[in-house]
């Protein structure tokens, strides 16, 4: 299937938050309550769209063990989002954020958009994490913020799709250069990358792309 | 039906309460229930899934994870007391192995994987564990191509993670084997230890299922990065990690296609390992071999990746064999093959390659291959020490083919920009070192040769500096007439000057200067002092000359050298040079004049004048960027900014010196060898010295090659220039001062038939200024080459002399470019 774009995600975060269940449940749409562990890196796909424009998501669902952590670090190169998923009923899961924070900034490129989210909002009579600290953290490093539920599926098609705005937005604002890959963002096959940067300039208006030689 | 039985069997106990007893004997049912399988149906070919075996395991692993949440942590339950006391795990293990009935491997493999993953205590450390682990271990990848390799994987790599999350755990997995080679081979004690985990991961590595391949890379990382000695040691020693790794990367390479093209090559930016290679589909392919190019570099990524998180005894020794086995034994052969086209493409691929190294181990190697390991300076002509790969790239540099001489030259440039302290030492530094290029009090005489270094190298420099301040002040009283310039000349002083620690660092280098113009007088032995404010005048003279080129130029016939570099000058700024500031500019140079030929010229007040001495380089007649509506002076001191701090990043840990050294060979030992050895080595190095002198100052055969290139700037494609001047501008953004005083410094006093940068391009105007006249309608002409090459105007007819031109606009550019750095470097250095 043709689209425009192509945006490479990861998803990190301690393990047991329900990474992998968000991954599911959005691309599968559905839930499944005992999932076996993530070993090193698992992989997701599907097809959005953002104003009219087909758009692949490429996600990759990381372990969140600290013994894979070496192999996670890899990944995190030539991503173009982030989800940042801590549990709103385990506190520790909130407390590793800036960790995980300074992890991802650490070895990513320094425009990847990250989306923190607080899942298991299902789960809200054993809720350890107010809302609004995860809102004030989100503020205070500049990441977007929303609650899920990977059970009831609350919220998560939205996490995926923000991102996903938030990084097409950053695109015609030539805040990134779609010729680079190295941001995490491929142009669809049928446009070569000339095309790619004509219809950008074309359709966005001011979106000349960003970067020079 | 049994199943549904043992369903409602559970539910009761469910029922009955978290009760440890009834537990404990439902484990024991369903343990039961499996070996009676075995007893009551032998050779029955009934498919597991057939069975209530999966059943069974699936109610025995829920029961002891029940039990383990219900009880405190830290503490074994009946149930698992049971598993361990009654060796289930090793009967399992069996069980497994024989694979019957058919699919038991993989209901074992995984009940395995879900005991280690899911139970929180310990396991591993029971031997009843970890040796069935360890046995089921082996079994992995037994078999190629098998149903279970799914769940081999996935044992593997738990294990690998356990193990990681308790590194000691590993030396359960380090089998010592009673060896009987081991007399065959050698009469040392070598132990065999086998490391079955990596062998089992090595076989999966080669799977045709490109998830499970992957996977089983992952799993070799943890293991090749866990910190005990005793598996770095055993994955070296005992198991074909290394050879295995680097004959993929071989067998990937063989299968590039035989030419690729350079742009392709380049232009292929992503190549991560892992699973992105499976993601790429058809609908990327946008050349030929652009599958086998992502495959063979995303590879290469894993070994760069592996390098730089496994242990160091495991990197270093991968990075050995990568570099013996792959290097030289396939990308040695077919870069230098006679095949132009081969050559030119493997030349690329090599660039590729090393653009992708960012691990130290692996880098470091990569410029071995390259370049050798020499770290002596070269010789002219000298061919027999040398590293016949460099030798041969070197020559490259100017290659009949221009094709070849490109992508060579690119190979350098991705070289200079690898942060790695023998790339610059062999190609460049070792020859700068000794800092014979320009006049040295050596040549005086061998005593003040010494005292000079000593002085030099002696820390007393708070003293020296009073001592030339006011010496300084001395001379320009001597000299100057009126009273204002001297005041004018401390002001500046002060005024740029900020502090006295900065200054402090430069007065060895102000003293060593102030020997070197001694020499130039041509006085030998003279006493200091007076001798000091003698040329200390004379610097002031020589600033002034340059400065004001309608002033009265005194002393010309004593100082041969400043004649001729103030001939340079005057002869370039004949006509108004633009410099940006010409109102402040007098004041700028008085305030030069205590040290005129300041190799610091990074050092504040210097650099206007080597600015505009870049500037005003080219002839105003035969510059043309003027005409446009941006010089793009601006543009060059952004990009030089940038580039320059990235490169200082990077060179921050090699350590160089603020100030340029001159490294005599034979003084480098840092011990005093005691007075008589002193005695006898001395005498040699005099000696040694005497043969020192015969030999011109060798600029090493890598800058020779890029000055000749240089100074045929009007000769040579426009391609050409633009990546030779590339490569010498990542040379100038180099913070050593040795090679930065060597490249910017005009006002340098060189050493007899030495050449630099700067003489270079001096000839290169002469020469421009004869054919100049032999070009009619030259600028017309020129303005219109400069048009076309900024795509202004099409270049349907060939402009006669276009070549001639167009070396003309890339000296004209490049001036600018070196003096945007010479600027940035300076700043840069003043704010730190």
């Amino acid at each position: 299937m043709s689209y425009a774009y192509l945006f490479k995600y990861i998803i990190i975060g301690d393990t047991g938050v329900g990474k992998s269940c968000l991954l599911l449940q959005f691309t599968d749409k559905r839930f499944q309550p005992v999932h076996d562990l993530t070993i090193g890196v698992e992989f997701g796909a599907r097809m959005i769209t953002i104003d009219g424009k087909q758009i692949k998501l490429q996600i990759w669902d990381t372990a969140g063990q600290e013994s894979f952590r070496s192999i996670t670090r890899s990944y995190y190169r030539g991503a173009a989002g982030a989800l940042l998923v801590y549990d709103i009923t385990r506190r520790d899961t909130f407390n590793h954020l800036t960790t995980w924070l300074e992890d991802a900034r650490q070895h990513s490129s320094s425009n990847m958009v990250i989306m923190l989210i607080g899942n298991k909002s299902d789960l809200e009579a054993r809720r350890d994490v107010k809302k609004e600290e995860g809102e004030a953290f989100a503020r205070e490093h500049g990441l977007i913020f929303m609650e899920t539920s990977a059970k009831t599926a609350a919220n998560v098609e939205e996490a995926f799709i923000n991102t996903a705005k938030e990084i097409y937005q950053k695109i015609q604002d030539g805040v990134f250069d779609i010729n680079n890959e190295s941001n995490g963002i491929k142009l669809g096959p049928q446009q070569s990358r000339s095309q790619g940067g004509m219809n950008q300039a074309g359709g966005g208006g001011d979106s000349q792309s960003g970067g020079c030689c | 039906m049994f199943s549904k039985f043992t369903t409602i069997l559970h539910n009761a106990v469910e029922a009955l309460g978290q009760d440890q007893a009834p537990m404990r004997e439902d484990f024991v049912f369903h343990w039961k229930a499996i070996t009676h399988h075995f007893v009551n149906n032998k050779d029955t070919k009934v498919a597991v899934e057939q069975t209530n075996i999966p059943s069974h395991l699936r109610q025995m692993l829920d029961l002891l994870l029940q039990e383990e949440s219900a009880i405190e942590s830290g503490i074994s339950g009946p149930c698992m007391e049971y598993l361990l006391q009654h060796k289930i795990l090793e009967t399992l293990y069996t069980l497994g192995r024989t694979d019957c009935p058919p699919g038991m491997k993989q209901e074992v493999l995984s009940f395995f994987t879900q005991l280690l993953s899911k139970v929180r205590q310990p396991l591993l450390p029971h031997v009843n564990v970890h040796r069935a682990v360890h046995r089921l271990v082996k079994v992995c990848g037994e078999i190629r191509a098998s149903p279970s390799e799914n769940e081999e994987i996935q044992f593997l790599c738990t294990v690998c993670a356990k193990i990681k999350s308790a590194p000691y755990t590993v030396n359960f997995f380090l089998e010592s084997l009673k060896s009987q080679k081991q007399d065959i081979r050698t009469m040392t004690e070598q132990p065999q230890i086998d490391f079955a985990l990596m062998e089992s991961l090595l076989a999966l590595t080669r799977s045709e299922d490109s998830r499970v391949a992957i996977k089983a890379c992952e799993g070799l990382l943890l293991c090749a990065s866990l910190p005990e000695e005793s598996s770095a040691k055993a994955i070296i020693e005992n198991t074909k990690f290394c050879t295995e790794i680097t004959e993929k990367l071989t067998r990937l390479y063989s299968l590039l296609p035989k030419t690729l093209d350079p742009g392709d090559v380049e232009s292929l930016y992503e190549a991560n390992w892992g699973l992105d290679v499976m993601t790429d589909t058809d609908e990327f392919i946008t050349f030929p071999g652009k599958r086998q190019l992502t495959s063979f570099l995303s590879w290469l990524d894993y070994c760069d990746q592996l390098i730089m998180m496994a242990h160091p005894f495991v990197a270093k020794q991968l990075s050995v064999v990568i570099h013996q086995q792959f290097l030289v034994k396939h990308i040695e052969p077919s870069v230098l093959q006679t095949n132009e086209s081969g050559a030119i493409t493997s030349t690329c691929l090599l660039t590729r390659c090393l653009r992708l190294v960012s691990s130290s181990s692996l880098l470091t190697q990569f410029a071995l291959f390259i370049l050798g390991e020499d770290r002596d300076p070269e010789f002219k002509d000298d061919t027999t020490q040398s590293h016949k790969f460099r030798m041969r790239l070197i020559e490259r540099c100017d290659h009949l083919s221009e094709e070849l001489t490109l992508v060579t030259l690119k190979l350098f440039e991705t070289l200079l920009l690898k942060p790695d302290e023998h790339i610059f030492h062999n190609l460049i530094l070792r020859n700068l070192l000794t800092r014979n290029y320009c006049i040295d009090s050596k040549s005086t005489g061998e005593k003040t040769a010494e005292e000079a270094s000593n002085q030099s190298s002696v820390s007393e420099s708070a003293n020296q500096n009073t001592d030339s301040q006011t010496n300084q002040i001395e001379a320009d009283k001597t000299n100057i007439a009126e009273a204002d310039s001297v005041k004018e000349n401390s002001e500046t002083e002060d005024g740029s000057e900020s502090s006295a620690v900065e200054k402090d660092s430069n007065t060895s280098k102000q003293d060593e200067r102030t020997e070197e113009s001694t020499t130039n007088e041509g006085e030998s032995a003279v006493i200091e002092g007076d001798n000091v404010v003698a040329e200390q005048s004379e610097e002031s003279d020589k600033a002034n000359e340059i400065v004001g080129e309608q002033q009265d130029v005194e002393n010309t016939s004593e100082n041969v050298d400043t004649s001729q570099i103030s001939g340079i000058i005057i002869d370039g700024s004949q006509d108004v040079v633009p410099t940006p500031d010409t109102p402040g500019s007098e004041l700028d140079f008085n305030s030069l004049g205590f040290v005129p030929t300041s190799e610091e010229s990074s050092n504040k007040p210097g650099v206007h004048k080597v600015v505009n001495c870049f500037l005003s380089l080219v002839p105003d007649e035969c510059k043309s960027s003027y005409q446009m509506s941006d010089s793009g002076y601006d543009t060059y001191l952004r990009d030089a900014h940038r580039q320059y701090t990235e490169m200082t990043n990077q060179c921050l840990g090699f350590n160089w010196p603020l100030d340029p050294v001159s490294i005599k060979t034979e003084k480098t030992d840092q011990f005093f060898e005691g007075t008589f050895l002193n005695v006898i080595l001395n005498k040699l190095s005099h000696i040694m010295d005497q043969t020192d002198k015969t030999d011109q100052f060798f600029e090493g055969t890598f800058l020779n090659v890029i000055l000749n290139k240089l100074s045929h700037i009007m000769d040579q494609s426009y391609d050409i220039n633009l990546q030779v001047t590339s490569v010498v501008s990542k040379l100038a953004q180099l913070p050593h001062p040795n090679l930065h005083e060597y490249l910017l410094d005009p006002f340098l006093n060189l050493s007899p038939d030495t050449r630099t940068m700067y003489t270079v391009f001096t000839k290169v105007i002469t020469d421009l200024k004869s054919r100049q006249k032999s070009i009619p309608d030259f600028n017309r002409k020129l303005l219109q080459v400069r048009r076309q090459l900024i795509g202004l105007q099409n270049n349907l007819k060939s402009i006669e002399g276009s070549s001639t031109l167009e070396g003309v606009i890339v000296l004209e550019e490049f001036c600018k470019e070196l003096a945007a750095i010479a600027f940035v470097k300076h700043t840069v250095h003043e704010t730190q």
